[in-house]
């Protein structure tokens, strides 16, 4: 029998990657470009990122994006924790189904739509729009994410283990730091790096939800796109890319290990 | 392949002596002076429209082994709950050694649970596990670590003390409760079908391993099981639920030999029942009518209701003979039949006999002997008999 994949298998492999990748190696290639126009190879060059060292407006866009990212997801991260356990553990209290709905409901509604309603909000209110408003922004628009995925690991975690810290001595809190956390907490730490990459990439809501001052990452460049495609910006994304691959190959190769540590000592 | 290798200890003569001496004399429940640790009174949970618990008064006395028998949704999970104070009472109230309970969450109780899944923490080594409780109490690292070494020594896991949960055997993973649970020497220990994921096997051995350990640690053991078996082997009173109710309290023998009603001599083991009506009462002596057997049924008189009354009589599967010949003419509790079925289990074979009106007797014999002469087969005509002490008279 042959154990191979079929020619079927690997063509289908290929477009499919090439699909999803071949467009951010496009990207990744051209930052490496020397010449100045987008489209023609001028050589292999690497001034293009010394170039991005001497460009304050976008090292300033960075540094905001980069403080909104972990505040908002940190923010949503303890929001949405909350809001799963009360879906999880809130037993049938009155419009449970409708508080369900409407935690999840930023999920699939449109991201202007969002960001509209967040400035008529911040408009009405009085709030002067700029960094702390991208802030609320991110975190209302983030904590859905971070609900759903706590969500899905506390409906599998054993309640009896909270009920046995309690008769160890522990008190509801107590119980709930001491066992409930520890054991639901990769998945919050999950929860919370996609609430800080989408932050990191947002761009629709950002720009809805921000003034003067608090331009982000994502807002300037899509700015400069309009002015044209530097190699800078090709640049710029590059990092972006590297910076999300670095962390995700961080995340699994320590996932790895625990498992592979985990059944060592099994073995021994 | 995961079950620890000789799993019993090899105990001390003295410990077995004195475990059988503390056995067979403990009677607190007769002494009229003694105070019991927990008293029950009038404890009621409704769920909804369904009633769990219904109205049940109940004492444990101190050191006492005391086993809550039932089948699932008869309340005794829920009765045991409501001790370790994770469910409410509607009425009536809990006191533990003279203290009402009411308003004591479970962490401020001194009681300690064993749960039936274990719920063992999954992100702490069973050293951690073990010493979870007793960090708790806020007891300083030097006395945790000796408490702990303890357990460990306690229940034979020295070795494992590193591990997690989920690189244990069942058995093993039993004991890690079982250590967690006694290691802040708790007045009371409250054990949820403790045996229920054990094979047999290891569930006996862990039977009597709990029975020394109640001894060893003096500390009084609530179980909650359906088991019939787990309860008579290791409770010194046994209460038998049914419908959030206890239907009778006593000795493992007591409910066994004599139950109070058809429900618990069915629910403990096999029994016989003959649906009759009392024709005569001769004392000591009371004549049954009963179609199936020519002569009728003599039995002892006690507690049987006046002639003419019906009744059941009881008589379970091993205190009845067979036998492929007649027994002598004018010979009480006979019965005659054909062989219906044959269940062989190596050390017992059970005989379903068909009477002629077409009733099943199910009759229990030990195999006492390797070889027989002249073996009953199936179609067999065969008599079965039992003395007149053998059955009980039922009312109800």
């Amino acid at each position: 029998m042959n154990r191979g994949p079929s020619w079927f298998n690997l063509v289908s492999l290929t477009l499919g990657f090439a699909f999803l990748y071949l467009p951010i190696v496009l990207l990744v290639v051209w930052s490496f470009n020397a010449s100045r126009l987008v489209t023609v190879w001028g050589g292999f060059s690497t001034k293009w990122y010394a170039a991005l060292l001497q460009d304050q407006q976008l090292l300033d866009a960075a540094w905001v994006t980069l403080r909104i990212g972990l505040m908002s997801a940190t923010a949503a991260t303890v929001l949405g924790t909350l809001a799963a356990i009360a879906l999880v553990r809130g037993g049938r209290f009155r419009g449970r189904t409708l508080f369900s709905g409407m935690v999840y409901a930023p999920l699939v509604m449109p991201e202007v739509i969002m960001g509209l309603s967040l400035l008529l909000l911040f408009v009405a209110m009085g709030f002067a729009r700029g960094f702390w408003t991208v802030m609320l922004a991110h975190t209302t628009f983030t904590l859905s994410y971070v609900a759903v995925v706590v969500h899905s690991r506390l409906i599998t975690f054993d309640r009896l283990l909270e009920e046995a810290a309690q008769d160890l001595g522990c008190t509801p809190t107590q119980s709930f730091l001491q066992v409930t956390l520890p054991n639901i907490f990769p998945a919050v730490l999950a929860g919370w790096t996609l609430a800080f990459t989408l932050s990191l990439d947002d761009l629709v809501i950002a720009s809805f939800a921000s003034g003067p001052g608090a331009t982000t990452l994502p807002m300037r460049i899509y700015s400069q796109v309009r002015l044209g495609v530097t190699p800078e910006i090709n640049a710029v994304c590059t990092i972006l890319i590297a910076v999300v691959a670095v962390g995700i190959i961080c995340w699994s190769l320590a996932m790895k290990w625990r498992v592979a540590g985990a059944a060592r000592l099994a073995a021994a | 392949m995961s079950r620890p290798p000789a799993a019993k200890p090899p105990r001390t003569q003295p410990v077995r002596r004195n475990i059988g001496a503390v056995r067979s004399s403990f009677a607190p429940w007769n002494d009229p002076d003694a105070t019991p640790l927990v008293r029950f009174e009038g404890v009621t949970k409704r769920f909804g429209d369904h009633v769990a618990v219904d109205d049940i008064s109940l004492d444990i006395y101190p050191g006492e082994f005391f086993a809550l028998l039932g089948p699932s949704g008869c309340g005794k999970t829920t009765l045991m709950r409501m001790l370790a104070g994770f469910e409410s009472l509607d009425a009536g109230r809990i006191t533990l050694a003279g203290v009402d309970l009411a308003g004591a969450p479970p962490h401020q109780r001194p009681v300690n649970m064993m749960f039936q899944s274990y719920a063992l923490f999954p992100h702490l080594t069973v050293e951690q596990n073990i010493a979870f409780g007793l960090k708790q109490e806020g007891m300083g690292k030097k006395d945790i670590a000796a408490r702990v070494a303890e357990m460990l020594a306690l229940v034979k896991l020295e070795a494992f003390a590193r591990r997690k949960p989920d690189q244990l055997s069942g058995g093993q993973k039993q004991r890690v409760a079982l250590a967690r649970a006694i290691a802040r020497k708790p007045r009371m220990l409250l054990l949820d079908e403790p045996l229920g994921a054990l094979d047999k096997k290891l569930r006996e051995e862990t039977q009597f391993e709990l029975m020394d350990l109640q001894v060893e640690l003096g500390v009084t053991f609530l179980i909650v099981t359906h088991d019939q078996e787990e309860a008579m082997v290791m409770a010194d009173r046994i209460a038998v639920m049914r419908d959030g109710r206890i239907v009778q309290i006593g000795r493992p023998e007591e409910v066994y030999e004599a139950p109070s009603s058809r429900y618990v001599a069915e629910f403990l083991g096999d029994v016989n029942l003959f649906e009759t009506r009392v024709e005569a009462i001769d004392h000591p002596m009371a004549h049954l009518d009963l179609a199936e057997a020519s002569t009728g049924f003599y039995v002892l008189d006690d507690d049987c209701p006046a002639p003419g009354s019906t009744v059941w009589l009881a008589v379970r599967p091993e205190k009845m003979r067979i036998s492929l010949d007649a027994p002598p003419a004018g010979e009480k509790n006979v019965l005659a039949g054909e062989i219906w079925d044959i269940g062989y289990t190596g050390d017992w074979t059970n005989y379903i006999v068909e009477l002629p009106g077409g009733r099943l007797v199910r009759v229990a014999q030990a195999n006492a002997r390797r070889f027989v002469d002249r073996p009953i087969g199936w179609d067999d005509k065969v008599w079965v008999s039992f003395d007149p002490d053998a059955g009980v008279v039922l009312t109800s």
